[in-house]
């Protein structure tokens, strides 16, 4: 085979779609470090084909409002099964679990939560990228815009900018 | 449309003519005729690019010459007809690419760069992302010649961080 110059390998990386190229992040440290490169993650939200990742929202009484992603298949006996849970884990503390409230989804992929501290109480704004898992914005005042960003299904849309009025 | 032919001379020594129209696809090719680089009797080299790769760069731009001609002629056609046209083009390129080999894609591609053909490298970077969509990171290595530099406990760290959402 013959080998690719870097730039030309990126050419080919921004379009393949944002889990198929999760999932090949670890082929080399260059290849995961495409996830924190703006210029990368720009080429890609423009020019591969975008995807949709079905969520739903689980309340019980010991974990409130957790984020669950589901995978369904609809070859042969269809089967619908939650593959996975995650909660939003405060960037400054490990221990420190936000319970998320409220949430809506912009046209770009990214999920906006209002979440309760367990440490301290106050409410907080976070945004979330439910591809790379990574949330910021952990004061509360500020909303923070995401630095890491896979875009998922843009069909779906409620305006970004209406969601930040609301609160 | 110019009718003016070119001579354009492979790496190993084979000999194409091609219409001027159709290798000014080629912004490199483009530019040498632009400065008049280009002398009527004499081939222009193409150090980079072999025989077997440069028949199929010269079947693209002739083909796509002649997309462009009938976008000027019809240029008030109605959207059936524009979409019938441009299903026309994505069923010749889906044939095109479909009878090449992987190790012919990269080549190809690396002519593609080389003379700057931007819709080639478009199409051929396209084709490659749809076909490691479903590799794993070990096979995406061995295509990409590419060395696993994790260590196996960075490796084991993105595998976690991963298993949200695509488990």
């Amino acid at each position: 085979m013959s080998e690719l110059p870097d730039d030309v390998v990126d050419e080919i990386l921004c379009r393949v779609p944002a889990t198929s190229l999760k999932r090949l992040r670890y082929t080399c440290k260059r290849w995961n470090c495409l996830f924190n490169d703006r210029e990368f993650t720009r080429q890609h939200f423009h020019k591969a084909r975008k995807e949709s990742l079905i969520l739903i929202l689980k309340n019980s009484q010991e974990s409130p409002f957790r984020f669950h992603s589901m995978s369904i298949n609809l070859h042969r006996s269809p089967t619908v099964e939650i593959t996975c849970e995650f909660n939003l884990i405060n960037p400054h503390s490990s221990l420190d679990h936000l319970k998320i409230y409220k949430y809506c989804h912009s046209s770009d992929g990214l999920v906006l939560c209002v979440c309760v501290s367990n440490m301290d109480k106050n409410a907080r704004l976070v945004v979330w990228n439910p591809c790379t898992v990574k949330p910021s914005g952990s004061n509360p005042e500020i909303l923070a815009s995401t630095t890491t960003i896979m875009f998922l299904d843009p069909t779906k849309t409620t305006n970004p900018a209406t969601i930040a009025t609301k609160y | 449309m110019s009718s003016n032919m070119i001579m354009l001379k492979s790496s190993d020594g084979a000999s194409f003519e091609i219409e001027e129209a159709a290798a000014r696809k080629s912004k490199i090719i483009a530019n040498m005729i632009e400065v008049e680089c280009v002398d009527e009797d004499k081939a222009i080299p193409l150090q980079n690019v072999t025989g077997n790769i440069l028949a199929l760069v010269i079947e693209y731009c002739n083909k796509h010459i002649v997309d462009d001609d009938d976008d000027v002629a019809t240029e008030e056609a109605s959207e059936e007809e524009e979409e019938a046209k441009k299903k026309k083009v994505d069923d010749w390129e889906a044939e095109f690419m479909n009878s090449m080999s992987l190790e012919t894609m990269f080549e190809l591609l690396l002519a593609a760069n080389y003379l700057n053909i931007k819709s080639l490298i478009d199409l051929v970077c396209q084709t490659i992302a749809n076909n490691i969509k479903d590799k794993t990171p070990e096979e995406v290595r061995k295509i990409f010649s590419i060395e696993n530099d994790f260590t196996p406990e960075e490796e084991e760290e993105i595998r976690k961080e991963n298993a949200w959402a695509f488990g």
